[in-house]
């Protein structure tokens, strides 16, 4: 190349990156339109963060009233509609509200920062599908306000309790998860066409932090969960409107027929609730073992793996609606193969801690928990695998239980084991660790005196979604409430924790948050800035950024 | 698309990120119609059985 | 709630807790070794074995996974507990740097492959066994209705309704009363009644929303889908009383709904069913005769508070949106009694208003709307006879 075209395009660069400088670098815009407007994937990120937050508090309010009701046998607080509409609400809360959002946030921050992207790669759409959700809760909300009250029939609205004998406000709830499943299938597009098309020239698709990787897959579930939702509601809105009878079995319907369509989007929605988890998980120990991720490649693939199986499996939550026995036995068969993969993520976090050099700052803490009482509810998940087993397990405490043993110190764990990873790097400032600490000793035994018995419970005999209970269980279950009452408390530390970061936290100096972590979003110094990745990271820092290959004589 | 690591790599951020761009867009459709696509087939399976 | 009671009631849970871990070197440790399942039964732990082969075989396969579970997590959380203790930075450890070792991760993908080949095994027998319903000797068939259940047997000429008895609806209002309960919400006013030692076929259906029949000491649950049939059955080894409660949420009294099985011997049974043939016999025919007001009244709240006041309140003022109000109904208080009359026979299609032609009879009927018209804040004043009823339906 000639000296003068070089000089040539040295000068059309300078005046085009003053230009792009010019364009970009500014700061976020002044005043509350910031959010309203804002196209900026940490601005949205954020927005999704506190969304989700605000959700997991009002769902956790009506946790506490249905731990409240149930604190002692007979009918104290609620009235059994009321309850209903409570059990109702706070699933529907925290899976559409708290869990996914929440990881869609995370999503939002990270991805970009993490594939060495300016920004993800539909703004605009970013936008819309953040300010869906604040109207879709509220009107899912507002039903509780509504003559006859809120949807009583069960986050899983199992026809025709949900379309025949509901009440009015039902044709709210339909609508609100019409908003909901719009909002997550737009949140995914972005998320996919972000991986796929916006990453650094030089990253390749297995050069991707795992977090990616889950969470490319976790928006393919949605891809093919979501529309299956809206499927089912629609015709639910049909039934209940436009004289249709796809579920009512006295103009030729079927009930049961209900059931497999919720459950073909319910069982890959369990998975978009835990595959972003591994992802972050797979994140956090690495880190504070001072060691490379142990077996990557067979990480993703056992994540596509269990992507893959959790379209094949839907029945085992229908053991016991009258399936023939070959499908139940097929049905059985998938479901225990999916531990399988399971076991082999749980196995490589164990062996990524195996001789490492551990050290136990919060986000560890809340990883480690996450590990151990996840595989205990993956261990629950696999008798309940068992269908004849499942007779006995089907509809009582015991896979109330499991699933929160899953989506709670599973996903919600690793929802904060990630905020309290990457927000020095979000906010340039660090949480108090001894209150964390504290916090976390304070959560983690109280989840457990929250659900830890629930096992006994449902193996004693008592069925779920019920307001008020036979006299031996009334032991198991006022422990449970002790313990849900202090778990709900710590929610309060927990708020305080991160304001008191945000807006107190001592500034993190002299590069990265946490010396030993390795990834492109530690790349920024000390604090992620407005605009990241003007020029794309190089071969080179991909690499040695990366926390899944040896850096054996790099340091 | 279809463009090599040392052709990605000679662009200008600008040129980089039309191109991301435009690739984004032709992922998100091809996306956006799978999800059309499977919403359709779910009330098309039902309204046969 | 009052505070003593609360503190009443932590106190005694403390107690009760004292109570089972002292149990627990008594009971559990020393003379019971032998049998472990029947200490963690005690302990409300554990399901219990149950009266049934196919509870027995479902016990059996739950113990065997739960130790093949327990061994998993002895395993991963041992190794994960070593390296948490002694591959500490403050304890010097300095990390390796291996990440990846195919024998290793092929053995461990592998072996639990084989691990679940092992449970799926017994697994399957059990669920054959589970799905052969034929042969039997007896066939009862169970619907579900808000909130009660109805049983049919179908071999005899045997028929009735089950729901929660009147003493525990009492309970349910009275916290002294709930207190010394012994089956509080567990107790029916006609409990299922089935002969020992015979295969027993039941057959579960609903007539509204999806139910779901649950007995857990014979190893028996099963969806009772309106408009559909699902089978199950069960031999019961030993007489007793044996309880359970429905598991599909199914409603507002979801939660209320028992089931109660008496298992008798084959001649207490045959005796119980001629008894029961001969009653159904003479209810019908009292049913039909001319009554006066005073007795129609009586019978009328009785029925009303165990077939309608779980929507329409106990004191027919209804839930606004959702269930209407009896009081001050323009249908209860036309007097023109043709309109009321049809609802109660053949309910509200597309609606929860149940068709209660099937379930009660002209007596019953007659009553109950005799009782709206004269009684929860309405004062219509038509009296309605059994005729009434036999001529509209």
């Amino acid at each position: 190349m000639s000296t003068t075209t070089t000089d040539l395009q040295d000068e059309i660069e300078k005046i085009d990156g003053h230009d792009s400088h010019d364009d970009h670098h500014h700061g976020p815009e002044p005043g509350l339109l910031r959010w309203v407007k804002t196209t900026n994937h940490k601005d949205i990120g954020t927005l999704y963060i506190w969304f989700a937050f605000s959700m997991l508090l009002i769902g956790g309010a009506f946790a506490m009233v249905i731990r409240a009701e149930l604190f002692q046998p007979g009918l104290q607080l609620v009235e059994p509609q009321f309850f209903n509409q409570m059990t109702t609400l706070h699933g529907l809360i925290m899976v559409f509200g708290a869990i996914m959002p929440a990881f869609v946030g995370l999503a939002n921050w990270q991805i970009p920062l993490m594939i060495g992207a300016k920004d993800m790669a539909l703004p605009r759409m970013n936008n819309w599908s953040f300010w869906i959700l604040p109207f879709a809760g509220t009107m899912l909300l507002s039903t509780l306000f509504m003559q006859g009250g809120g949807p009583a029939f069960g986050w899983t609205f199992y026809a025709p309790l949900s379309t025949t004998f509901a009440p009015e406000s039902t044709d709210f709830f339909i609508f609100a998860v019409h908003m909901l499943g719009f909002s997550s299938i737009m949140g995914a597009i972005n998320v996919i066409a972000t991986i796929l098309n916006m990453r650094a020239p030089d990253m390749k698709l297995m050069d991707m932090p795992l977090f990616v990787w889950t969470w490319l897959i976790t928006a393919f579930l949605l891809i093919a969960a979501m529309p299956v939702l809206a499927g089912a509601v629609t015709m639910m809105l049909t039934d209940r409107n436009f004289g249709t009878s796809f579920f009512d079995a006295s103009g030729g319907g079927d009930p049961v027929m209900f059931q497999h369509i919720f459950w073909f989007f319910g069982h890959p929605e369990v998975y978009i609730m835990i595959l972003p988890a591994f992802g972050i998980v797979s994140q956090i120990i690495p880190t504070f073992a001072r060691k490379p991720l142990f077996g990557y490649s067979s990480m993703v693939y056992a994540t596509a793996a269990i992507a893959l199986l959790s379209f094949v499996v839907w029945g085992h939550h229908m053991f016991l609606v009258g399936m023939p026995i070959a499908g139940q036995l097929y049905f059985m068969y998938a479901t225990i193969l999916i531990s399988v993969p399971t076991g082999v993520k749980v196995f490589n976090w164990v062996t990524t801690m195996w001789r490492g050099s551990l050290s136990f700052e919060t986000p560890m803490l809340w990883a480690v928990a996450f590990v151990i009482l996840f595989t205990i509810g993956g261990l629950s998940g696999l008798m309940l695998g068992i269908a004849p087993a499942d007779i006995q397990y089907h509809d009582t405490y015991f896979v109330v239980a499991h699933f929160h043993y899953v989506l709670v110190t599973g996903a919600l764990f690793s929802i904060i084991a990630a905020v309290f990873y990457w927000l020095p790097m979000w906010c340039g400032r660090m949480y108090n660790e001894k209150l964390a600490v504290i916090h976390f000793w304070w959560a983690i035994i109280s989840v457990n005196v929250l659900f830890f018995p629930q096992h006994f419970l449902g193996l004693a005999g008592m069925p779920r979604r019920i307001p008020d209970y036979s006299l031996q269980f009334a032991d198991f279950n006022m422990i449970s409430s002790i313990g849900g009452f202090a778990f709900g408390l710590s929610f309060i530390m927990l708020t305080y924790i991160i304001v008191d970061c945000i807006r107190n936290g001592k500034p993190v100096e002299g590069g990265r948050a946490w010396e030993t972590a390795r990834g492109l979003e530690w790349t920024q110094g000390e604090k992620a800035q407005y605009h990241s990745f003007d020029t794309p990271p190089s071969r080179a820092t991909i690499l040695a950024e990366s926390s899944h290959i040896s850096h054996e004589g790099q340091h | 698309m279809g463009k090599s690591v040392e052709e990605l790599q000679s662009m200008t951020e600008e040129e980089l990120l039309k191109h991301q761009r435009k690739g984004a867009r032709l992922t998100a459709l091809i996306v956006a119609i799978l999800a059309l696509g499977v919403f359709s087939l779910t009330l098309y399976m039902k309204s046969k059985s | 709630m009052p505070k003593n009671t609360f503190y009443k009631q932590l106190t005694s849970l403390v107690i009760s807790l004292l109570n089972r871990v002292s149990n627990l070197h008594k009971v559990y440790l020393l003379p019971l070794l032998f049998t472990p399942q029947l200490a963690f039964a005690e302990l409300g732990l554990n399901l219990p074995e149950g009266v049934t082969p196919i509870s027995r075989d479902i016990y059996s396969l739950h113990m065997t996974i739960f130790w093949v579970c327990v061994v998993i997590a002895i395993l991963v959380f041992g190794a994960m507990v070593y390296s948490m203790i002694f591959h500490r930075k403050s304890k010097g450890a300095v990390a390796a740097n291996f990440h990846e070792n195919t024998k290793v991760e092929l053995a461990w993908t592998i072996i639990p492959l084989i691990v679940l080949i092992v449970i799926a095994i017994p697994a399957t027998k059990v669920m054959v066994d589970l799905e052969t319903t034929d042969e039997a000797d007896m066939t009862v068939k169970i619907t579900g209705y808000q909130w009660k259940w109805q049983y049919e047997y179908l071999d005899n000429d045997v028929s009735f309704f089950s729901s929660l008895s009147e003493n525990n609806r009492k309970e349910m209002a009275d916290p002294v009363a709930r207190a010394n309960a012994e089956n509080y919400l567990l107790e029916v006013d006609n409990p299922l009644v089935l002969p020992v030692g015979k295969k027993i076929r039941f057959l579960m259906t609903s007539n509204d929303v999806i139910h779901s029949w649950w007995m857990r000491d014979f190893g028996v649950k099963q969806d009772a889908n309106p408009g559909y049939i699902n089978d199950a059955w069960a031999t019961i080894e030993k007489a007793g009383t044996y309880r359970g409660q429905c598991t599909e949420l199914c409603g507002k009294d979801h939660g209320f709904m028992p089931v109660v099985v008496i298992a008798k011997p084959q001649a207490e049974y045959d005796a119980w069913v001629v008894e029961q043939e001969a009653k159904q016999i003479a209810i019908a025919e009292a049913a039909s005769g001319t009554k006066t007001k005073e007795e129609l009244m009586v019978q009328g709240q009785k029925i009303y508070s165990s077939n309608c006041a779980a929507c329409h309140g106990a004191t027919g003022a209804g839930v606004p949106g959702v269930f209407p109000a009896i009081t001050g109904s323009s249908i209860v208080n036309n007097p023109d009694t043709a309109a009321h009359i049809n609802i109660l026979l053949n309910g509200v299609a597309g609606s929860a208003m149940q068709a209660f032609g099937k379930q009660l009879n002209d007596g019953d009927i007659a009553s109950v709307i005799t009782y709206q018209r004269n009684a929860l804040g309405n004062s219509e004043g038509t009296v309605v006879q059994p005729t009434d009823i036999k001529a509209a339906r």
